[in-house]
């Protein structure tokens, strides 16, 4: 693929993604000056990886993996300050209880909030299915089997809706 | 609970994505900034080459040789680190989370013991610094000898301060890594038991 018509690619995938790849940014960076370094990341990316699209995943899924392993790597190197996600020990050993996470939650962006809230395993498949994603290919972005990919997601959203303070 | 639930979110999820720049014009200032970096490297290292080569043939006493010696094998294994963090920094965005998660961390230990390495390299650098300060004060005397100490002291701390920087920033970032990992292991062994 040649340098422009990569160009041209790349503009028509951000095009079709942009706003699905901003809301995965938004999920893992809540602030706007790194969000938008983690945006341009992603951007790069995917114009180092198209040319390596062979069609056997579809374009979103292919997408959505690169954004989900950029965003990896910026949290490792960018630990978000006073989130409940800042170290994963504590998204293992101490999850947040749900009446303390929905004290936090103001009333606009909830949705965004609770997610970002979430563990960083569950909070994962929650967004690619919130994409559009189907477990399979949700399973084929985190590296799962669908199964996995299952019982996640029915945990992520018993703890959201708790989060969010919906009845279960 | 019920897949309504997670198509009622899908609809709010969707209205809510924040504004975005252009991504595609972010790309393309994001490569003009990698392809500039690069180019500074290879300027840089193609310099100290050259006063390397300058000092060798053009002052010719065993100090400046040892000098020039020093220099080029630094630029060396800087210019060599270089192509090999530069390769493998997208390294893996193909792969899967889990699988880029193994890469990543895999590199970052390769990048620590780099460190480890850039403090030998360092100390060993010091070591043929001080020998050809003892062949300058024996065939020149003592008149050069500040001069030398200090552009050594300068030089050491500037290095050794960059060192330290670095390694303290991988080290979190290895932390991160392996607890990020050690999460999505636990949370896929949890679902075993």
């Amino acid at each position: 693929m040649g340098d422009r018509n990569r160009g041209r690619e790349l503009e028509r995938v951000l095009a079709t993604h942009t706003a699905a790849l901003a809301r995965l940014a938004a999920s893992y960076e809540p602030r706007p000056a790194l969000r938008e370094e983690l945006l341009q990341d992603i951007a790069f990316a995917l114009w180092r990886a198209l040319p390596s699209f062979r069609h056997e995943a579809s374009e979103k899924t292919f997408v959505m993996r690169i954004a989900t392993n950029r965003a990896l790597s910026h949290l490792a190197a960018r630990p978000p300050a006073a989130d409940g996600l800042d170290a994963a020990d504590e998204v293992v050993d101490a999850m947040p209880r749900p009446d303390e996470i929905a004290a936090r939650m103001q009333s606009a962006g909830r949705l965004q909030n609770a997610v970002r809230q979430l563990p960083l395993p569950l909070r994962q498949p929650i967004v690619l299915a919130f994409e559009g994603l189907a477990n399979d290919e949700i399973a084929a972005v985190l590296g799962l089997t669908a199964g996995n990919v299952g019982v996640r997601l029915h945990r992520g959203k018993a703890l959201l809706k708790a989060t969010l303070g919906e009845r279960p | 609970m019920s897949d309504q639930d997670i198509e009622r979110w899908t609809e709010e999820w969707r209205a809510g994505a924040p504004p975005v720049a252009d991504l595609a014009r972010m790309a393309k200032r994001e490569r003009r900034l990698l392809t500039m970096w690069i180019a500074f490297d290879w300027l840089v290292g193609a310099g100290l080459l050259a006063f390397a080569g300058w000092l060798w043939l053009e002052l010719r006493t065993p100090a400046m040789g040892i000098a020039a010696i020093g220099i080029a094998a630094l630029t060396v294994v800087v210019l060599a680190f270089t192509i090999f963090n530069w390769r493998g920094v997208l390294q893996g965005d193909r792969a899967s989370a889990a699988d880029f998660l193994a890469l990543a961390l895999k590199r970052s230990q390769a990048r620590l013991r780099y460190i480890r390495f850039g403090w030998q390299i360092l100390a060993a650098d010091l070591v043929v610094i001080a020998g050809a300060m003892a062949l300058e004060v024996r065939d020149e005397g003592l008149d050069r000898l500040p001069g030398m100490l200090i552009s050594t002291i300068v030089a050491t701390a500037g290095a050794a301060a960059i060192l330290f920087w670095w390694g303290r920033r991988e080290r979190r970032r290895a932390v991160r890594l392996t607890a990020m990992q050690r999460a999505m292991q636990l949370e896929t062994e949890n679902q075993h038991e």
